[in-house]
């Protein structure tokens, strides 16, 4: 037979999609069956896990077990699958159509999918921001607060009128924050300014925009 | 030059018993070793002075590094130290007032390092990145600054301060150091 050459159709093994294990789609079944309100609040509760960590604890989990009449490891299961889902498509920067493919296998009726997109689409940015916090083993900066001070007297001298810069610098890393003081004076400051200035236009510069296009 | 000590004043009046070669080298010599460019060594080895004795030196010159730092201290001027010496002859005298008046600003320069602070930056590095991706981020495709900033301590020891930043994040810090210095040059404005 004669070789198609009709339009390009995505091969299904190039296509991009959360690929759930046994235990995901097992842990979701119950959350087919509840209502569309119920199930609004526990994909916004997924959000706030997936924001503050495992810190949200068992009573959370109670109060939702409540809710649907079931246990609070049903429950626990379910978030964190449903994380799974979240994460995974902000992680691979899953288009519309892909996520909305992803959420086949589950057999979810069609509300219950609709909500779930709207949740991917409005929090897919947040969500990588934390996921490229978490890769970060290098404090990122925060805040810089200043200060002029000038330097009357010490103990050594008198009479004096020493103008100092002090800086309170904010960093933080893997969500600790630390905070240094540092001082220096106007001409190291100035250079400072200068040397960094430099260091923003470098990323405007042509070398940076074909690298970023390139890659 | 209100807290200066009494043996300090009479162990500089000491100085009348020398003669002004000696004066001189006794001055010289001190500021050296109080700028650090001697070692107290010199004072025994010096010619000039081995014909003093080595307990008569040693007063002397303890109570002349004494004297001089509390002179500095409060930028005390010639005349004041002519008022305060004025027991010793006048060309003895002046050999070390005319030193005193020219080693006093670097003197007082010295004196302000000496105090304690917050480690002071003195210089800055930066490298653009590009993260291709991560174990958590696939197509992470984003620019990141490493920025490394060299401080001195207390104690002369250098230590680095080392962050990452993205670009809107440097905007921010670049600004605010931009504001910082401008503070300043608006104080200068209306002082001047």
């Amino acid at each position: 037979s004669t070789q198609s050459t009709g339009p390009y159709l995505p091969h299904p093994s190039t296509m991009v999609i959360v690929v759930f294990s046994q235990k995901h789609k097992l842990d979701l079944i119950f959350l087919k069956d509840v209502d569309l309100a119920i199930f609004l609040e526990f994909c916004k509760k997924t959000m706030e896990f997936i924001r503050s960590g495992t810190g949200l604890g068992r009573k959370l989990f109670l109060a939702v077990a409540k809710k649907l009449n079931t246990t609070a490891e049903v429950v626990e299961n379910g978030i964190q699958a449903l994380s799974y889902l979240f994460t995974e498509a902000s992680k691979l920067q899953l288009s519309e159509l892909d996520f909305m493919d992803s959420l086949l296998i589950l057999g979810f009726p069609d509300g219950h999918n609709n909500i779930l997109k709207q949740a991917y689409l409005s929090n897919k940015d947040k969500i990588r921001s934390i996921l490229s916090e978490l890769s970060f083993e290098f404090p990122h900066y925060v805040n810089l607060d200043w200060r002029l001070d000038v330097k009357l007297a010490s103990r050594c001298m008198y009479d004096q009128l020493t103008p100092t810069f002090i800086l309170k610098l904010e960093t933080m890393e893997q969500n600790k924050t630390q905070i240094k003081y540092l001082q220096t004076d106007f001409n190291n400051l100035r250079h400072m300014h200068q040397l960094l200035s430099s260091a923003l236009n470098e990323i405007k510069t042509t070398y940076a925009h074909r690298v970023r296009r390139n890659v | 030059m209100n807290d200066l000590p009494t043996e300090t004043l009479n162990g500089v009046k000491l100085l009348q018993k020398l003669d002004p070669s000696q004066i001189k080298t006794l001055v010289d010599l001190t500021f050296q070793i109080l700028s650090k460019e001697k070692t107290d060594q010199v004072l025994l080895e010096d010619k000039t002075l081995k014909k003093l004795e080595p307990q008569q030196l040693k007063q002397l010159h303890s109570a002349l590094t004494s004297f001089i730092l509390h002179a500095a201290k409060a930028n005390t001027d010639v005349l004041e130290l002519e008022q305060i010496l004025e027991s010793l002859p006048k060309d003895k005298l002046s050999i070390f007032t005319t030193a005193y008046k020219n080693k006093l600003p670097e003197l007082r320069n010295r004196l302000s390092g000496l105090t304690f602070a917050f480690p002071h930056i003195t210089d800055v590095r930066w490298r653009l990145d590009y993260m291709v991706k991560s174990d958590t981020l696939e197509r992470a495709n984003s620019a990141v600054y490493f920025i490394r900033l060299k401080t001195i301590a207390n104690e002369g020891k250098v230590e680095h301060v080392e962050f990452s930043c993205t670009l809107e994040q440097l905007e921010d810090l670049v600004t605010k150091l931009e504001d910082a210095g401008q503070s300043l040059e608006r104080v200068r404005d209306k002082i001047l």
